[in-house]
């Protein structure tokens, strides 16, 4: 092959590589939220009926948990979720929990897990919060570790594992 | 062989660059199928003194028995239906206990209460989950099943 064909082959190359990342970012990743962007400032009711946003956990490293009662795998990580804010709540981790549900779904699962952080069951905001976060399809379980400083540090599709949750917590409570 | 190695080449920058890199090793949204292809409700068919629901549900997804709801929007008489439906695969969850599933086809039937010749119009509710882990927001359709043959 001659080097004016190579030329042509690496710039088809690039071509492609660039189609193929935007494709990821536009089609695939659906909101094109990732890792290093601000988080986007969001407001959701909580179940004593007090607005809980964004910028009041200013300072915390901040979990976002998207929930619901309906979803197996989400109840599944709630225990280890209520195990980690003891563990490091003190040393600057918050875990909230928005649930894409109705707060009389949601209450039973509160006393039956000791749940220590607080819960949502707003679901227009939560779902709206939810997309805004990049899941714009809505499946759950959804987190998004988000730092001191309100930078989207790690994006979760599917249940946390115990390993998993506190190394990316230790990770983050040491920077 | 060498215009088919350079292609392979091109792909392969195609494919590294199209990974979502924000996910790392997590499940992608684009490892799920969109919701309507997961759980695809094939148009309602009248059936004798029935409305026939059928859903496709893909391989490696299911559908919760408990969360399929039916209910006629049109027209009034056909409200006091029934919703039947077969016996789903048992499973076994930690924290909802035994609860049944769909996998596959599923076939259900909304018996209505009487003669219903006009065109029936239905709501319908289902949730379901992939087995990689990740479960899909309850669904809302409205479909019509033509007049009564």
């Amino acid at each position: 092959m001659r080097l004016t064909q190579w030329v042509l082959v690496v710039l088809v190359s690039l071509a492609a590589a660039v189609g193929g990342f935007w494709a990821a970012r536009v089609l695939l990743v659906d909101g094109g939220v990732e890792p290093g962007d601000p988080a986007p400032a969001f407001r959701i009711t909580d179940l004593h009926g007090q607005p809980r946003t964004l910028e009041e956990f200013r300072g915390k490293l901040l979990l976002v948990n998207f929930w619901a009662s309906w979803c197996a795998p989400c109840v599944a990580e709630i225990p280890l979720l209520v195990e980690a804010q003891a563990l490091f709540g003190a040393r600057g981790l918050q875990i909230i929990g928005p649930a894409l549900d109705e707060p009389q779904g949601v209450k039973p699962f509160i006393a039956r897990f000791g749940m220590n952080y607080p819960v949502m069951a707003d679901f227009a905001a939560g779902d709206a919060a939810n997309r805004a976060l990049g899941n714009v399809q809505g499946y759950l379980p959804y987190s998004v570790l988000i730092s001191r400083e309100g930078v989207i540090l790690h994006i979760k599709l599917g249940a946390l594992k115990r390993g998993e949750l506190h190394a990316l917590i230790e990770q983050h409570l040491r920077t | 062989m060498r215009w088919f190695l350079a292609g392979l080449v091109a792909l392969a920058c195609t494919a590294a660059a199209g990974r979502p890199s924000a996910w790392g090793r997590n499940v992608t949204p684009a490892a799920l199928l969109p919701v309507d292809e997961a759980f695809q409700l094939l148009p309602p068919e009248r059936r004798g003194k029935a409305v026939h629901l059928e859903w496709n549900v893909a391989p490696g997804y299911y559908l919760y028995r408990g969360q399929l709801v039916v209910e006629v929007l049109s027209p009034p008489g056909a409200r006091a239906g029934k919703l039947r439906l077969p016996p789903g695969l048992p499973y076994q969850d930690e924290h909802f206990g035994k609860v049944e599933i769909y996998r596959g086809l599923l076939q259900a039937d909304y018996v209505l209460p009487g003669r219903v010749a006009a065109p029936v119009r239905l709501r319908v509710q289902y949730q379901g989950c992939a087995d990689l882990g990740v479960c899909y927001p309850p669904q809302t359709r409205e479909v019509e099943a033509g007049p009564s043959p």
